[in-house]
């Protein structure tokens, strides 16, 4: 049995993925989360770094906004840690199929320059943010970052970071020579212990290729292998750009960037610029993007007087970016309520199976289990002839004993005669009614059998009935997920557009009260009006529960969400872009199937009870036939009166 | 000035990724007819498909095939996983080894060259060559260039025999201990390779020692 730190049991799901050390698995009842289970318990020192990763977590909940962080060990009875629980990854990708163009055209078709270089702002960030923790990454490669649609990033592969106490290092342990600075290449990764400066590195040739278009800022030297050039420092990269016209140049970033990059690849480790240099630079370039009149998914940047990318695909004719996406810049989805209600409609149509009152079974067996106790009770009685010979030797009895009194002659025998009579007519009685006796016993087991039958039979109608009327049940629940969609388009709405609040940031949100808070734009009566509602910190503001506020305008709620922002932004949060088009096409697509699905189940669900009310009508009538025909028998024989 | 545009700039646009190319050099002489040459044939979808599956692989790993079965033929030239197509082979002919083993330094040679003049990284190409019989051409040539390029760290060069493969040939070729494959172990063998060439493509790594061992008792090779 697997086991959180608080001792509550972990059932793992399905698994969502594998590697070397071991498998990712979805956890019952834990939605956000997945667990991290290693094919072989981890050595003590492993175990020591990740109980320190999930101690430094307590400290700091927003570290799982930028990473799958070891949050809470998973031990095993016998407390022996084998993995982790972590932040689950949803629709991100791999940061490499956002810098190959080709890839992320297929993947983000609607994105333009302005989105990478948003993601390279948030990467830095992250950094940033990490180091601020005295944590460092150390295996930095392409493979551990993630990318989301809205730019946002995640570190995976967490506890290969490098995590350090005053007097311990839990080293890396891994690394890609892609990513390594000079000084360390050709180092043994299992026990280098990296720095910031190295992190630096690693950082500047992420943010490279997410602004170059996924070209390595050493690829091209002589040797064709990347640690080597590194090694040489062989940044190549700006006499490059005048030999191969598809390359972009680095002016194209600003002469701020460019003296960046320089700075990173060509200078000593200390020169590396830091992580917060980085973000303002690159903030700085998003700022100054301007449309390109010939394309929509062109942004240049305003020192420039020509677009690069019209020049770029005019001497290619190649463009790294996919042709102006289709669609609405609004989800159009609707839910269709009308074809709910017919689908219900013909649902309702469908009858249920017949009920047992409505049979004309049961009130026949009823008179006829009636018509059989009569006859057995008509059958046990004695006959005329036993009536009337103890009759007569009561009679004669009584009249003997008194002449006997009387003193009569002939008087014993007169009393004999009716004592003889009386007991004759008993023996007749149990002579005669010998067979018949045996035939009794008969038809009351009969009787008591066709009984119980009768009962079964109606306790088959009735559940049939209820197991018709759970099967509707279901139906209406569907209706309900039906018109739930609108609530979950609006929800996601929120979400792409910022509004709603990621789960991961909840815990420092919450640390922000309402109460005491100056918000911009709100007057302070009307932020009574929130505490009123149960909105007590920022985690719980998002448009839904704004709305229920009474007496707040749409200015006021727009305020409210600023602030709530503005938080975000002060702790460090990724800065987020507003929803593309292709999010509000994916978004009314995925609400379209799920409505779909919706349907098809209430047709099923329709299809079913109709062809379950058939069945069970079907198997009733039978049962009941059988019942019938027995009963009818036994009564037949019970009436021939064949009786003495 | 205006710089001339090459041909596969295109391709390196779209995918700048470094690449790690693997020639593929099979024999397909006539005595591969029957179940080794089907078995083959399948070993070469599963090696797409299990490329494929991996994201940075399939960008990165670029492979060519040739064949050696009376003549030699280059069925595929270099292609990124995700485009290749495994080509139909057809069992015919002698072996002419040497001729398919200079065929693939060439081939090898000439994409570098494609790389760096697009500015490309790559990992040390690979050269993986199978057969079942021995050399009916001038191969010690072959050999000598093979074992020249392995020396300088500009290629690895495996060579896995099967059946009656004269291994004493390979021995000389191969700066590494060929290979025998046990019995008709294709799959097993190719699965080695897409692992091996996803770890290479993945790190930079080009010290095959860290490669899992095919030699090993569960292994789908003998030395």
């Amino acid at each position: 049995m697997l086991r959180d730190s608080d001792g509550n049991a972990l059932a793992l799901a399905a698994e969502v993925g594998r590697g070397g050390e071991g498998g990712v698995y979805d956890v019952v009842g834990r939605p956000g989360a997945v667990a991290k289970v290693y094919a072989h318990p981890p050595r003590p020192d492993k175990v020591e770094k990740l109980s320190l990763m999930a101690s430094l977590f307590g400290a700091h909940p927003e570290l799982a906004w930028w990473c799958a962080w070891p949050e809470v060990l998973i031990r095993d009875d016998g407390g022996q840690c084998l993995g982790f629980l972590m932040r689950k990854l949803e629709g991100q990708q791999p940061v490499h199929d956002i810098y190959s163009p080709e890839r992320r055209k297929a993947l983000l078709p609607d994105v333009g320059w302005e989105f990478l270089v948003r993601t390279a702002t948030n990467v830095a960030r992250m950094f940033a943010s990490l180091h601020g923790l005295r944590v460092i990454v150390g295996d930095v490669n392409e493979r551990n970052l993630f990318v989301g649609r809205d730019a946002t990033v995640t570190f995976v592969d967490c506890d290969s970071f490098q995590i350090a106490t005053a007097t311990h290092v839990f080293v890396s342990g891994v690394g890609v020579p892609d990513y390594t600075p000079p000084e360390l290449q050709g180092e043994d990764f299992r026990t280098a212990i990296r720095s910031e400066a190295h992190d630096r590195f690693g950082l500047a040739v992420i943010l490279f290729k997410l602004l170059f278009m996924g070209r390595h800022p050493f690829s091209g030297g002589a040797s064709g292998e990347l640690g080597p050039a590194i090694r040489d420092r062989a940044f190549d990269y700006p006499q490059l750009q005048r030999r191969l016209p598809h390359l972009v140049p680095l002016e194209v970033a600003g002469a701020d960037l460019a003296g960046l990059f320089g700075a990173a690849f060509a200078g000593p480790p200390e020169a590396r610029p830091e992580p917060g240099a980085w973000a303002e630079a690159l903030d700085e370039l998003e700022r100054s993007l301007q449309a390109c009149p010939v394309d929509p998914l062109h942004r240049v940047p305003a020192h420039l007087d020509r677009c690069p990318w019209c020049q770029i695909e005019g001497a290619l004719r190649y463009s790294y970016f996919a042709p102006a996406a289709q669609g609405p810049a609004e989800s159009r989805f609707r839910v269709d309520l009308d074809r709910l209600a017919d689908l219900l409609g013909a649902l309702d149509s469908v009858a249920a199976p017949i009920a047992p009152d409505q049979w004309v079974g049961p009130a026949s067996l009823d008179k006829a289990l009636r018509a059989l106790d009569r006859a057995l009770a008509e059958g046990e009685r004695p006959e005329a002839a036993v009536w009337y010979l103890r009759a007569g030797g009561i009679g004669l009895a009584a009249l003997g004993t008194a002449l006997l009194l009387a003193g009569g002659d002939g008087a014993r025998l007169v009393v004999a005669a009716g004592v003889g009579a009386w007991l004759a007519g008993g023996a007749l009685a149990t002579w005669r009614r010998r067979p018949f006796r045996r035939a009794c016993a008969r038809w009351r087991t009969e009787r008591d059998e066709l009984g119980r039958a009768g009962e079964d039979w109606r306790g088959d109608a009735v559940r049939a009935r209820q197991f018709d009327r759970q099967t509707r049940q279901h139906a209406l629940e569907l209706g309900a997920a039906w018109r739930d969609l609108e609530r979950r388009q609006r929800e996601e709405l929120e979400r792409m557009r910022g509004d709603r609040v990621t789960p991961a940031w909840i815990p420092v949100l919450q640390q922000t009260a309402v109460e005491g808070s100056l918000i911009p734009g709100l007057p302070p009566d009307r932020r009574q009006g929130l505490l009123v509602r149960g909105l007590l910190t920022a985690a719980d503001l998002n448009r839904t529960t704004l709305a229920q506020v009474p007496g707040l305008t749409g200015a006021h709620i727009d305020a409210v969400i600023a602030w709530r922002q503005s938080i975000e932004l002060q702790v460090g949060a990724p800065r987020r872009l507003p929803p593309s088009r292709a999010q509000h096409a994916a978004l009314d697509a995925n609400l379209h199937h799920l409505q779909e699905n919706l349907a098809h189940e209430i047709e099923a669900v329709t299809l079913q009870c109709a062809h379950d009310a058939r069945t069970a009508d079907t198997a009733l009538q039978a049962a009941w036939h059988a019942i019938e025909s027995r009963a009818a028998a036994t009564l037949t024989e019970a009436a021939r009166r064949d009786r003495p | 000035m205006t710089s001339q545009i090459p041909f596969a700039a295109v391709e390196f646009a779209a995918n700048p990724e470094p690449r790690c190319p693997c020639v593929l050099a099979l024999d397909t002489s006539a005595s591969m007819a029957g179940p080794r040459l089907q078995e083959l044939q399948a070993g070469l979808s599963q090696l797409k498909d299990e490329l494929a599956a991996d994201p940075l692989a399939r960008k990165r790993v670029e492979l060519a095939v040739l064949s050696f079965g009376g003549s030699v033929r280059l069925l595929t030239d270099f292609t990124t996983v995700d485009a290749f197509e495994p080509p139909l082979l057809r069992a015919d002919g002698l072996t002419p080894m040497g001729g398919a083993i200079a065929a693939a330094l060439d081939l090898v040679k000439a994409r570098k060259q494609i790389y760096r003049s697009n500015g490309v990284a790559y990992y040390r190409p690979w050269v993986f060559l199978l057969t079942d019989g021995e050399p009916n051409d001038q191969w010690q040539g072959s050999a000598h260039a093979v074992r020249d390029a392995e020396q300088n760290r500009q290629l690895a060069f495996f060579a896995v025999g099967i059946g009656d493969a004269n291994l004493d040939v390979l021995r000389q070729v191969s700066l590494r201990a060929p290979l025998l494959l046990k019995g008709l172990r294709f799959r097993e063998m190719f699965q080695w390779l897409s692992s091996s060439l996803k770890s290479v493509s993945h790190s930079g790594l080009t010290d095959e020692t860290r490669l899992e061992n095919p030699a090993a008792p569960d292994g789908w090779a003998k030395v």
